[in-house]
Parts: C-alpha cells; structure tokens; sequence
C-alpha cells in the first residue's frame, strides 16, 4: 500500500481515502466473502471496515502496517456482521461432524458442499484465523498481530479449525433434503 | 479419510473460488459518506518510544530543525499539527546536519519523539476543529524524560511505558462535547448514543456530573493560564475487560488501560470551551505526577484566530 496515500488520508484528503478505498475494496470484500460465505453481509461488512478505516485512520501509528490494521477493523466487521445476521436467519442447519462418510472424498463438488457446511459451523473466529491463514498466506504471528490474540490461540483456533473442515470433508454431508444456507 | 495435507490443499483451493471484487455501488456508497464522517483523532499513541530506531529519531530531528527554520521565516501553519514556538527568532540557525538534535529553546517545536528539557509549543486541535476558526495552542515546560506525540501531547518516554498502565501519564487538551450514553463500548464498530451537550463550561463539566456510568468529583472553580473555568477528575473503572474500548465523548481520547485517571481543566478561553486534559494511573510515580503538575502550572494557552495569524506574519523583535 502507498503510505504516502495513507498518510495523506490521514490528515483528511479524501481524494487520498478515495484512492486507498479502490486499492483496498477489493481484497478486503474477498476477505469478508469468504469469512462470512454470504454476499450481501460481505458487503455490509465491507462497507463498515471501510468506513472504520476513514474514521480510525488517524489513530494509525505506522502508515506501513495499513494493510493489517485494516484486516483487523474488516474482521471486527464481520463478526458485527455475524451477530446482526444471527438473528434473522435461523434457519441454517447444523450438520453433525460425526455422520457417516461420504461415498467419494476426492469429488470436488462434494468437497465444496462439505466444505461449506463446515466451515459455517465455524465460529467468525476460526473462520478469520483459516481464512487469514489459508487465503492470504499470513505467517500465524501476523495472523495473531492482526487479530489481536497471542499467537498461541491462533495455533489453537487454526488446529480447531482444520480439525472441524477435515471431519467435515470426511463425512458423508449428502443432504437428504433441500436445506437453508443462511 | 483425508489426510492433514489433503485438508490443507482442498481448504486452500476452496478458498480461491468465489467473488473478490468490490461492486462499485458499495464503494460508491462508503465515498458518499466520507464527507459527512468525522475522522476521531487519538490524542496521544499507545507506542512505547523505546521501541523507536535510531532511524526514525534522526528524521524526527531533521524534521524539527526544517520546521524550525520555516519558523524563522514566519511561515507558520494553520491550526493544528506541527507548530512553532510563541516567540520564533528572525534569526534561526538550524544545524545543517541531519543529527541535530532539537533545541530546548523556547522556539523549539514538538514533533514525535524523544524531548529534551524545554519549552515547547503544541497545536492541540486540527485544523477546524477549534470553534471560531481559532488557532489555540498550549506552551509548556517539559522535564526530561517525555515524548511528543502528533505535534499535539506529551507522554512519559521512559521504562514507565508513555501512556499505558500502570505507570504512564500524559498531557493534551480537547474541547468537550456529547457524552456517550454508555461509555464502554463494546460494538468495535458503533458507539452507544449521544447526549448532546451545550457548548459552556458549566455544560459540560454538568454533564460529566450527572452522567450515570461516570466515576466524576465535584466541578470546583479553576484558573488555569489566566482562564477561568471548572475542574474535575474522571476516573475510569478498574476492569474495562468488557469494552472494546472505553469512550466518555467524542472527540476526545479513549481510556489507554484500567484504571486510567483524567485531571480535567475545562476553561472558557476567550468564549471557546478547551479543555486541559493529564492523566495518570495510580501507579504512575510520584516524581512522574509531579513533572505532570508541574507542566500543567507551566501552561500558556493562546487562541488567535486563524485568518489573524494566516495573514499577518509575526512581529520581529
């Protein structure tokens, strides 16, 4: 990220916020999409981090560390995100880890349904830690430093995490009925 | 039975699909209220300073001298940031070295870092942000052992850790205004409501009374700098586990830790409402409350109105 961009922004040029926001939207709505595997809450939540970044930004220390304090304020997002959806869509149904086994793990169609459903399962605190991981290649210091946790709750959350996706993919999670996704 | 290594490889593959781009409409819509959104400015950073490089106090220095030479020359900023002095020399000589350090002199400006012992001048508030379009700035003495923060503060530099618990302390100012109606906020996102406050002194230093969830001493008449006004200490609780962050009124500082005690002078300076804000812990030293003390008893407060000063260049001597 440009921290002369940042800078600038900082001290109030939105023309400079404007510019970041371009740079910036993009990586942290694929972020929150995946974070939160919902469109529209993906892009509330981005909206609001982005917001959150114009507002904050002057309490940011070192313009070079934008990128990751931004994800922090994008994950706080979502789990804002998270709570507000808890409460208007009841429906998701919660598939046990312990069901049988699929018939064909290697299916990839199959994987992504599993896959799916297991990291809804998820709390938006593994999902973060998987997604930070995982998707942006985030060493796990980086991945704590963002979140704001000691890195060994993030070793935790991730083993947590992995553990739950790879029942997940182990189990047989073919629905016998049409089901709710949100 | 998938294998650590196949989980891995899948998750990641999986986390590839799916959508990345921003549509343009909610860009558009966080752009469109931009304007209408107030940046919160800290007043001072939680960084400790021992943590600064070599590197980046060589700058700071090269910095300070720069801008003391654009005070010579009476090229002064608006409010807000970077300031000079009250009494700059028509004869600046700054060091053309880089490593100069900056001179403890009364004209010497606070930046970001390390202070000597000195006078030194502060622009408090960002441009605007002053009723009136004023330009208000706090000179005060600074005992060895402080730091700079933003052109606007001062905290502890020392192994006391600036401004955080248990034993930091610090110095700024602010203006008051509404109070939030349940100052630990625990939505990172969105403060509690406003109870709007009027502009006085007695306004506020009221308000801060008769707010239910504030730990606040009775308002007691004050002069501070030649102004007149209230003063109070606010006390924030000793366990904020719960809060996100802990947040009485905007714009203003949040609470740097449990604990965090706020002496509060709110003066009337020349119809404005400012208030002088220290804070400490009760484990801040001392000999640490003291230099506070004595640093606030040292303040001179000046509020000149922006299109004044922008205009006129300042009197030679």
């Amino acid at each position: 990220m440009d921290t002369d961009l940042v800078v600038r922004a900082q001290n109030g040029d939105e023309e400079a916020f404007a510019s970041l926001a371009v740079a910036a939207g993009d990586r942290l709505h694929a972020v929150a999409h995946r974070i939160l595997r919902d469109t529209d809450l993906a892009e509330d939540a981005t909206q609001q981090a982005l917001l959150t970044v114009w507002r904050d930004l002057p309490q940011l220390r070192d313009p070079a560390r934008f990128d990751a304090w931004s994800y922090r304020l994008l994950v706080r997002a979502c789990y804002a995100e998270a709570r507000r959806t808890r409460r208007w869509a009841p429906n998701l149904r919660v598939l046990s880890a312990d069901q049988p086994a699929t018939a064909d793990g290697s299916d990839l169609v199959v994987d992504r349904d599993q896959l799916e459903r297991g990291f809804r399962r998820l709390s938006i605190d593994h999902r973060a830690v998987v997604v930070l991981h995982h998707y942006l290649d985030m060493p796990l210091d980086e991945v704590a430093e963002t979140l704001g946790v000691p890195v060994g709750t993030v070793r935790s959350r991730l083993h947590h995490a992995m553990r739950g996706l790879r029942a997940a993919l182990d189990a047989d999670a073919r629905p016998t009925a049409r089901e709710a996704t949100r | 039975m998938s294998t650590d290594r196949d989980t891995t490889r899948i998750v990641r593959s999986w986390l590839e699909e799916g959508v990345t781009a921003l549509p343009d409409r909610v860009l558009d819509a966080v752009l469109d209220q931009v304007p209408s959104t107030s940046q919160r400015r800290p007043m001072w950073s939680a960084r400790r300073f021992s943590e600064m490089n070599n590197a980046w106090k060589l700058a700071i220095a090269a910095a300070a001298v720069v801008v003391v030479a654009l005070v010579g020359i009476n090229l002064l900023p608006g409010n807000g940031g970077i300031v000079a002095g009250p009494g700059p020399s028509p004869t600046p000589t700054p060091s053309p070295s880089p490593t100069a350090a900056p001179s403890p002199s009364p004209s010497t400006v606070i930046l970001e870092g390390p202070l000597e012992a000195g006078t030194y001048t502060v622009a408090p508030f960002w441009h605007g942000e002053a009723p009136g379009d004023y330009t208000i700035r706090f000179t005060y003495t600074v005992p060895d052992g402080w730091a700079g923060i933003a052109g606007s503060d001062v905290v502890l530099a020392d192994a006391s850790g600036g401004n955080l618990p248990p034993g930091g302390a610090g110095l700024g100012g602010n203006l008051g205004g509404g109070l939030y109606s349940d100052p630990c906020w625990t939505d990172p996102n969105k403060g509690p409501t406003v109870i709007p406050v009027g502009p006085t002194v007695d306004d506020f230093a009221t308000a801060l009374v008769d707010h239910p969830l504030l730990d606040v001493t009775t308002p007691v008449d004050v002069t501070l700098a030649g102004y007149s006004g209230k003063y109070v200490d606010l006390q924030v609780p000793s366990d904020i586990t719960a809060c996100t962050a802990y947040y009485p009124w905007d714009p203003n500082i949040y609470a740097q830790g449990p604990g965090h005690r706020w002496h509060l002078w709110i003066l009337d300076v020349k119809g404005m409402r400012v208030v002088v804000q220290s804070t400490d812990y009760p484990g801040t030293s001392p000999a640490h409350q003291a230099e506070l003390r004595a640093m606030v008893d040292s303040i001179k407060i000046d509020a000149t109105p922006t299109s004044v000063s922008t205009r006129s260049p300042s009197p030679s001597p």
